[in-house]
């Protein structure tokens, strides 16, 4: 069963997306492969190792990248972080999905700062897999550049900030709505608005 | 601190509208059905997998290397993965359980080796019985190696 933000009967077509799978267990990789074939994309790139990967980033050009967090020489955050931070355009934007099974204690803060658009558990699902998919392709979130941080917005549900604190940034907008400041617009302002769109069955 | 925010292109968000392709169902129909044609490859493989991290039990002792242990979790990792993607769950459960007692035993800096031989005896078992009739008594070990590790390292705490 499609998960309920997915309408089954929408159209999808990864025949010409470029998508990078990196995972160190051959067996996982062959799960991946066969997977991502069933979704329709032709030929996934695949990197077993974080070099190899790196070399595949310089090379082509990405639209998807599939990462597990054990690669055969660092890991899956290690690579993340690199890439993100590697200022090769566009790909150092380009939607990340990140695989973990057991997560080390140790590894929990590096899964969410090292960059990565979606963190998905395994073992693989095809139907949680792809429903991440059309969410990484739905999004498109800022990207964030600074010293402790390189990749997408991680605060994508606009909550506000923290209750009872005034928010950290210049843009951050407090829970609560307070008295208008400006006079209310016209009706006129506010028909002008609201142009009456055809719908398209 | 500089914060630079900028807004680049989803090219899949794109591609993924062009004309043609499959539906949703399609695609997962067409997953699933892939996935099966390599299930018993995979399955044989994860079984070796198996095998192999029981070889290796005898080598870890009660004062474990770092090396073996990181060895027994990366591969107890694997199989996690590999049984899970393929209904075996309660072999995934023991092999998740085999990682945890082992990064929880590496936090706490503690270590029990007969902790760490209930959980290659409950592996043996999940190899050995796959059987209907033994599932309600697979569960009880599973459940009774939550209890082992946290009566080892402490009840888990909150990630940090």
């Amino acid at each position: 069963m499609p998960s309920p933000s997915t309408n089954p009967k929408a159209k999808i077509n990864l025949e010409r997306a470029t998508v990078l799978l990196m995972e160190a267990s051959s067996q996982g990789m062959d799960i991946l492969v066969q997977v991502l074939n069933g979704f329709g994309v032709r030929t996934p790139l695949r990197a077993m190792s974080g070099a190899s990967a790196m070399e595949m980033v310089k090379s082509h050009l990405l639209d998807l990248i599939i990462v597990d967090s054990q690669l055969s020489d660092m890991d899956g955050y290690e690579f993340v972080k690199w890439l993100r931070t590697s200022k090769i355009e566009p790909n150092c934007a380009a939607p990340v999905i990140f695989m973990s099974g057991h997560t080390q204690v140790s590894n929990v803060t590096k899964g969410r700062d090292c960059g990565a658009s979606f963190l998905v558990a395994k073992p693989i699902v095809p139907r949680v897999l792809l429903d991440r998919v059309i969410w990484v392709a739905r999004e498109n979130r800022v990207f964030i550049e600074c010293t402790t941080y390189s990749g997408p917005d991680r605060r994508f549900k606009f909550a506000g900030p923290p209750p009872g604190t005034e928010g950290r940034r210049h843009d951050d907008l407090p829970l609560e709505v307070g008295t208008a400041s400006t006079p209310n617009m016209s009706q006129d302002a506010i028909d002008s608005l609201l142009q009456p769109q055809k719908a398209q069955l | 601190m500089t914060v630079t925010r900028r807004r680049f292109e989803n090219r899949l968000s794109k591609l993924i509208k062009l004309p043609g392709g499959k539906t949703v169902q399609e695609a997962m129909d067409d997953a699933e059905s892939n996935m099966e044609s390599i299930r018993d490859k995979v399955l044989s493989a994860m079984d070796k997998k198996v095998l192999q991290l029981l070889d290796s039990a005898a080598s870890v002792t009660a004062d474990p290397n770092p090396e073996a242990l990181t060895n027994c979790y990366n591969v107890a990792n694997e199989i996690f993965a590999l049984a899970g993607a393929f209904g075996k769950a309660q072999m995934g459960e023991a092999a998740y359980s085999l990682c945890e007692l082992i990064d929880r035993s590496r936090e706490a800096g503690k270590w029990s080796d007969p902790a760490f031989q209930a959980h290659m005896n409950a592996l043996r078992l999940m190899r050995h019985d796959e059987t209907e009739e033994g599932q309600e008594a697979r569960k009880v070990v599973l459940t009774g190696l939550k209890s082992v590790i946290d009566a080892v390292t402490g009840p888990a705490t909150k990630a940090r």
